[in-house]
């Protein structure tokens, strides 16, 4: 006689991530993005409103941790922060707000190399291309504030969008969902359980 | 005072008082020594001038000029970290006369410091002191250099501000056919996501046909 253990399978990590603490977990990730994109907001209003000099503008951290500002430790981390959870938080995604979060992804995949240069640099006191100070690639061409300026721009920007699309999504996005964020929708609308991302 | 309001007055105190407040205390971080030496009556001219502080400047917002008697500017390229607590300014190869070094440099603890030395080239005397022109232009120099965020900075930030704005009102729009589409997840505090014992997704008691919703995939 053979028997056969009914044992339930458990989810691994990026399934639940993806599936009934895709809610939770965005909502997390979202804090820290806007955190940080807050930060570069409090810095301009040092800078435009209350006539600070630029060194002296550091954002709210800075003010008390002057050296956060000029670490490649910090801005390699959040910049890694960032590739990992929009890959990790990619599979929730279905439809039109996957291709927005992807495109998100991609950007900060490119974003993240660029810090890896400086990161690099800082650390073995080589810097590239000839410069007096630690320079990616993309840096040869816009100033350095200005460009990850506008690389965490043109990842939050699509980032934004994906989240919204994800809460108001089209019909069949709605069924081939199986996240927690949608799960009052889907139950209000008597849509079916889609099964759990990969 | 509801919850939410209340939570709002102390980000929006937060937000105004914050920004202003002193930072960390920092220590005196000013020169600490240089080469060539104030005063130094040079043979040959030097390669570059070095200025070593008392704090690690940060060469990404530190700036140095030398000057030559007419206060023509004859340093080249940028400075460049040498070691932790010392920037190395190159300048024009035969340079002679009074030169004057200013500096503005900013540390990586949040201090800064300005200032200026003179060196003499070739004169075979130290340098006298600099006359009302040369402290004019050095002033000059260090008073109207300043760092400014660009217009595309600007912009970027408004972009961004207008996308959160926009996606956070399409939010509070209610769907009259969906409920609400946000709201604090249950495991921070929220209501929770679904009927106890149901997994997300799973249908309750409230069956609505799908094809009533209307969203299409445009």
């Amino acid at each position: 006689m053979v028997t056969v253990s009914s044992t339930p399978r458990r989810d691994g990590l990026v399934r639940r991530l993806n599936g009934r603490h895709h809610r939770a977990a965005l909502t997390a990730y979202l804090a820290v993005v806007i955190g940080h994109w807050a930060e570069h907001l409090v810095q301009a209003y040092q800078i435009w409103v209350l006539g600070m000099p630029r060194p002296q503008s550091r954002g709210v951290l800075g003010q008390w941790f002057p050296w956060l500002v000029s670490s490649e430790w910090l801005h390699y981390g959040y910049a890694l922060v960032m590739l990992v959870g929009l890959f990790l938080l990619r599979p929730g995604f279905t439809g039109r707000s996957r291709t927005w979060w992807t495109v998100a992804l991609a950007l900060q995949f490119w974003h993240h190399v660029e810090h890896l240069l400086l990161f690099a640099q800082a650390q073995t006191g080589t810097y590239l291309f000839g410069q007096a100070v630690p320079t990616s690639v993309v840096q040869l061409l816009v100033g350095r504030v200005e460009l990850h300026l506008f690389y965490n721009s043109v990842v939050f920007i699509p980032m934004v969008i994906a989240m919204y699309r994800h809460l108001r999504p089209s019909d069949p996005e709605l069924h081939a969902a199986s996240c927690s964020c949608l799960a009052a929708q889907k139950r209000t609308l008597g849509v079916p359980a889609a099964p759990a991302p990969a | 005072m509801g919850r939410v309001a209340r939570v709002l007055a102390v980000v929006a105190v937060a937000a105004l008082a914050v920004p202003a407040a002193p930072g960390a205390a920092r220590a005196d971080s000013g020169l600490t020594g240089s080469d060539p030496a104030a005063g130094a009556a040079l043979a040959a001219a030097p390669a570059a001038v070095e200025l070593t502080f008392a704090g690690e400047p940060d060469p990404a917002d530190s700036h140095v000029t030398v000057l030559d008697a007419g206060a023509a500017a004859v340093s080249t390229g940028e400075p460049r970290r040498v070691d932790r607590r010392t920037l190395r300014q190159p300048v024009a190869a035969g340079l002679t006369g009074d030169l004057t070094v200013a500096w503005h440099v900013a540390f990586r603890d949040g201090g800064q410091s300005r200032g200026t030395l003179r060196f003499s080239v070739g004169t075979g005397r130290p340098p006298p002191p600099a006359g009302p022109a040369l402290d004019r232009a050095t002033a000059e120099l260090l008073d109207t250099h300043t760092h400014r965020i660009d217009p595309l900075s600007a912009v970027l930030l408004l972009v961004n501000a207008v996308v959160v704005l926009g996606a956070v009102t399409l939010l509070a729009v209610r769907d009259p056919r969906r409920p609400r589409a946000w709201r604090l997840p249950a495991e921070f505090g929220g209501p929770p996501t679904s009927r106890p014992g149901a997994e997300p997704g799973d249908p309750g008691p409230a069956q609505l046909d799908s094809r009533t919703t209307g969203r299409g995939t445009t």
